[in-house]
């Protein structure tokens, strides 16, 4: 009887803190989390339900409640980078142990209690930790569950021979057949570097019946075969990500046969698939991941369109971190420095891809979109005055005239499309007295092949014109009088 | 021929489109009785997360979306929300968070400049754009956002400069609040700030802005910017050396004291001026308007609005000095916004425009970006309308007569204290509780106003009033710096 109650009692205590975790979990996690663990606006931010990372022993979720989480995350196989603010200075351990108990018990998951004193000592034993985790040093320390494979009996048959497409193995002789315990595809304790193929063949657990999406690709050629039938393949050689393929297919719940066919040809060698469907939890890799990683970034490619220039104003490698970037029509573009009023670098075709600054929190700087990308270093005009950016025109096609000051001295700066394709003319006119040296370039950079012609990082040209021009040990100077300068940029052909 | 006819197009405006579901329901039903939630149509296909929002003349508005594009709206006001339309005026800004028209400009202030543009050849696009300043530093780091005020009473625009990454101050006046003259003099004014939501006045022209809750902030809270003043993260304090006219440094708070401990050794150290509990009281504060409208908004004339990011809401505060400190109570007012508020404009006809967007930052309000507007109804809200501190205790005024039986009544009230721990971590747990006792409650005859005897008022602590009188919002957090003498 006694024992009887005091089990009572101590399913009681443990429904009671559940409890209090739903109370403090909606306070203070859900905004984010969402009430239902999947993650709020629609999954823009990282699932709990389901998460590996609640998963296993409750270390790894403590000290991310503790500590915090900074940097990209990868949860259910979706990539975030956001920032989960520490915990642990404003929860108690009990509130964490409520919190996390009601987490790994709600919506799915299927994991023990944690316990205040579980708590109070994850604390005492990263007293060390000063900031946020990133994933990669948590991990280290408390890795990620290892999730059991859904393929059983996997064979691996390795061939040898010289393919541009992937060749009939059934004609073929293996030179070795090997077991995968671990139920994963995988070619990295393969010796040949070149010129090998490979058959995995064994049984797929289908869980549930449903639709199954599968992703295939690899590095170079190979095919996914499922109950015998061909589901896709990509039959030709070449890297990862240049041919992904995804099926989707309806399973039914129970074992069936699952082949995979794979080359390669020589370079770099790699395999992925994943799966995802009925009670998967995200998406499932059924390979041993690739070590290279996919920019997942989705493109919002804003380079112009008709007549019209684009401006761009985020953060952009190679210049400072105020910069204007201009696109225009005629598939030239540029970044000017609003710090150091100088053009800072040049490309030509697509001008930006603004996916990483206009989704989630627009972390980093990023990259031109286009090709013959051109940093110019500090260019500008040398001057011990101060330089002092004061705006821009616009005109009609939205192309901008700058306008700053040396001191005393006005000068605009209008870089606009030239009359061809990937050019443009910059017209510099310095108001006041003085003649100002002006570096186009660095030495590094500009090479002379004219009288007034020099290329720039091997790309580009520009034609200094009348103005005078000096390629020095450290940098191409002009020497810009009071009036006008014209000065044309071209792509190299 | 072909340009003049691309350049037509561009300025049609676009008709905005209403979809179903827009309009959800508020999740306080009772508001509705009092406040008109309304949301404004957007331009269709168009991605419109809102960080700034100015009032233009001709009953325009204006908007800046994190995408750095302004917008001009057209029937905003009107009565028929279907006839809106939109313009588009200008796009590559780096996130304006902060607007506002004068003279014929669009001032703006964005992460690396403070600027204004005008449509010099009224073709409906600004072409003109000029920097009055961009003094401060930026590191690429996106957190590095700049809030401006409006102009205050001698033009000058008042920008809060959020850490780099929200923890450090690894540019100049990083951690500061700056004010921006109109001739395009950068003067750092206060330091202590850390990851600010939004900047403005109150009815007396002083700035404030609101802090959200991390390191040296035990809860997030609405600061007074005062010229000269430190308000509490240190981090950006290595900058006095660059600051002469601040004076010297301030001694650094002690990690784990309480702020109103640290005040007796930091003169420089003004406490926040309310207190906005963590998770009660919302969790990421925005903007900071007062309402201007002599009644037009209903009965708070004279009172902080603040906005509220993460719950989609709107705060109120009664603000009063104290010894020459601000200090006040803080309410639950609006809710129910479709995305997290980040910008709002309070117009002179009692319309609150609010721009919410949720990208990076989750929201209750579950869509991704949102523009709305909500007028007073008439109907006044049985409300406390002040809470203000007396020597023994406190006054509440009401918004409507109580019943004065009921308002005499103590088990009508109870009071909590608490505070939060001043420390370099992040946040900090509700700590050092107390529960003051009241010993009377005096009501006005016409039962507008009651006033409480409390034995046991804590300074530095959040007083939680909880009174069971039929009121809307039945709970009052009051942030006691100063007792009277």
């Amino acid at each position: 009887m006694l024992i009887r109650t005091l089990l009572a009692a101590s399913v009681l205590t443990t429904l009671t803190a559940a409890e209090d975790g739903k109370t403090l979990y909606k306070t203070y996690c859900a905004a984010c989390h969402a009430a239902d663990g999947k993650g709020a606006n629609n999954g823009a931010f990282p699932p709990l339900a389901k998460s590996l990372w609640i998963q296993g022993k409750p270390d790894r979720a403590i000290q991310v409640v503790l500590h915090g989480l900074t940097g990209e995350v990868e949860v259910l196989g979706k990539s975030y980078n956001l920032q989960m603010p520490p915990q642990g200075a404003m929860l108690n351990d009990t509130q964490i142990a409520s919190i996390l108990t009601y987490v790994r018990s709600s919506w799915g998951n299927q994991e023990s209690a944690v316990t205040p004193a579980q708590v109070t000592s994850a604390r005492k034993n990263s007293t060390k930790q000063k900031g946020m985790w990133t994933a990669k040093n948590l991990l280290e320390l408390h890795p990620l569950p290892p999730t059991a494979s859904p393929i059983r009996n996997l064979i691996r048959s390795t061939y040898v021979g010289k393919w541009k497409k992937l060749p009939d193995f059934s004609k073929l002789e293996s030179v070795s057949v090997e077991e995968e315990h671990k139920g994963i595809l995988n070619l990295h304790d393969i010796a040949a570097k070149d010129n090998f193929g490979v058959v995995w063949e064994g049984d797929l657990e289908v869980p549930a019946d449903g639709t199954y999406k599968f992703i295939l690709d690899s590095d170079d050629g190979s095919a996914l075969y499922l109950d015998g039938k061909k589901i896709m393949a990509l039959n030709s050689t070449g890297p990862l990500y240049s041919r992904t393929q995804a099926v989707e297919i309806t399973l039914k719940k129970g074992t069936i046969p699952i082949r995979v066919e794979y080359f390669e040809a020589s370079q770099k060698q790699d395999i992925f698939l994943v799966w995802s469907g009925p009670s998967i939890p995200g998406k499932q890799w059924l390979s041993v991941r690739p070590n290279t990683k996919r920019k997942s970034t989705p493109v919002i490619d804003i380079s112009p369109k008709g007549e019209k220039s684009t401006i761009y104003n985020n953060f952009i490698h190679h210049t400072t971190p105020r910069a204007i970037s201009i696109g225009h029509s005629n598939g030239t573009n540029y970044t000017f420095s609003t710090k150091t009023c100088a053009m800072s670098i040049l490309w030509s075709g697509k001008f930006i891809n603004a996916a990483q600054h206009w989704t989630s929190r627009g972390v980093g700087r990023t990259a031109p979109y286009g090709k013959n990308i051109t940093p110019l270093g500090n260019t500008g005009f040398i001057t011990k005055d101060t330089t002092q950016f004061r705006g821009y025109k616009l005109d009609p096609l939205r192309r901008p005239t700058f306008q700053y000051t040396i001191g005393e001295t006005t000068v605009t700066d209008a870089i606009m499309p030239g009359e061809s394709p990937h050019t443009l003319r910059r017209t510099i006119t310095i108001t006041g007295d003085q003649t100002l040296p002006f570096q186009a370039a660095t030495s590094r950079q500009a090479k002379q092949t004219n009288s007034s012609t020099y290329t720039l990082g091997g790309k580009w040209q520009l034609n200094t014109g009348n103005t005078t021009a000096q390629l020095t040990k450290n940098a191409l100077i002009l020497k810009l009088t009071p009036g006008t300068h014209t000065l044309n940029y071209s792509l190299l052909p | 021929m072909k340009r003049l006819l691309i350049f037509t197009l561009a300025i049609l405006p676009l008709h905005a489109q209403i979809k179903d579901g827009d309009n959800l329901p508020a999740i306080d039903p009772q508001m509705a009785q009092y406040y008109h939630r309304e949301v404004i149509p957007l331009p269709k296909d168009k991605i419109m997360g809102i960080g700034s929002v100015a009032l233009l003349p001709d009953k325009k508005i204006a908007i800046g979306t994190r995408r750095g594009e302004i917008w001009i709206c057209t029937g905003a006001y009107g009565d028929d929300l279907s006839k809106v339309t939109w313009q588009l005026f200008y796009e590559g800004l780096n996130e304006p968070l902060g607007m506002f028209y004068k003279d014929g400009w669009l001032h703006y202030t964005d992460r690396g400049e403070q600027g204004r543009m005008k449509d010099t050849d009224n073709d409906g696009l600004a072409d003109t754009i000029q920097i009055i300043s961009n003094a401060w530093g930026m590191t690429s780091d996106y957190h590095e956002y700049a809030f401006g005020s409006t102009p205050d009473q001698d033009g000058n625009v008042w920008i809060t400069l959020c850490l780099t990454g929200s923890f450090h101050a690894r540019a100049p006046w990083r951690g500061w609040v700056v004010r921006v003259t109109p001739d395009g003099k950068m003067i750092p004014t206060s330091s202590g700030v850390r990851s600010p939501g939004g900047i403005g006045f109150n009815a007396e022209g002083d700035t404030f802005y609101t802090d959200n809750q991390g390191k040296w902030n035990g809860t997030s809270c609405l600061k007074h910017a005062k010229i000269g003043g430190f308000t509490g993260c240190p981090v950006g304090n290595i900058f006095y050396q660059d600051a002469p006219h601040m004076g010297p440094r301030p001694t650094e708070p002690q990690s784990g004291s309480r702020i109103h401990t640290e005040r007796q050794r930091i003169p420089e150290l003004i406490p926040p001026a309310i207190q906005l509990p963590h998770g009660i009281l919302g969790q990421s504060p925005t903007a900071v308007i007062h309402d201007h409208t002599q009644g037009k908004f209903g009965p708070f004339t004279g009172q902080m609005l603040i906005g509220e990011q993460t719950h989609s809401a709107v705060q109120r505060a009664y603000l009063e000095k104290v010894n020459g400190v601000y200090q006040g109570a803080a309410f639950a007012f609006l809710n129910g916004f479709n995305a997290g508020i980040v910008p709002m404009r309070l117009a002179d006809d009692g319309t609150l425009f609010a721009g919410c967007t949720n990208r990076g930052w989750a929201s209750t309000g579950e869509k991704a970006f949102s523009f709305e507007r909500v007028r007073f109804t008439g109907k006044t809200p049985p409300e406390i309308k002040t809470m203000s501190v007396n020597k023994d205790g406190f006054t509440l005024t009401f918004t409507t007569p109580m019943d004065t039986k009921a308002a005499a009544d103590l088990t009508n009230y109870s009071i909590k204290t608490w505070t939060y721990i001043y420390q370099e971590k992040y946040g900090s747990p509700k700590v050092d509780h107390t529960t003051p006792e009241i010993t009377s409650a005096t009501p006005s005859p016409d039962g507008l106003s009651v006033q409480l005897k409390v034995k046991g008022l804590q300074l530095g602590h959040i007083h939680h009033l909880n009174t069971k009188l039929p009121l809307w919002h039945q709970d009052a957090y009051y942030t006691l710096n100063e007792i009277p003498e």
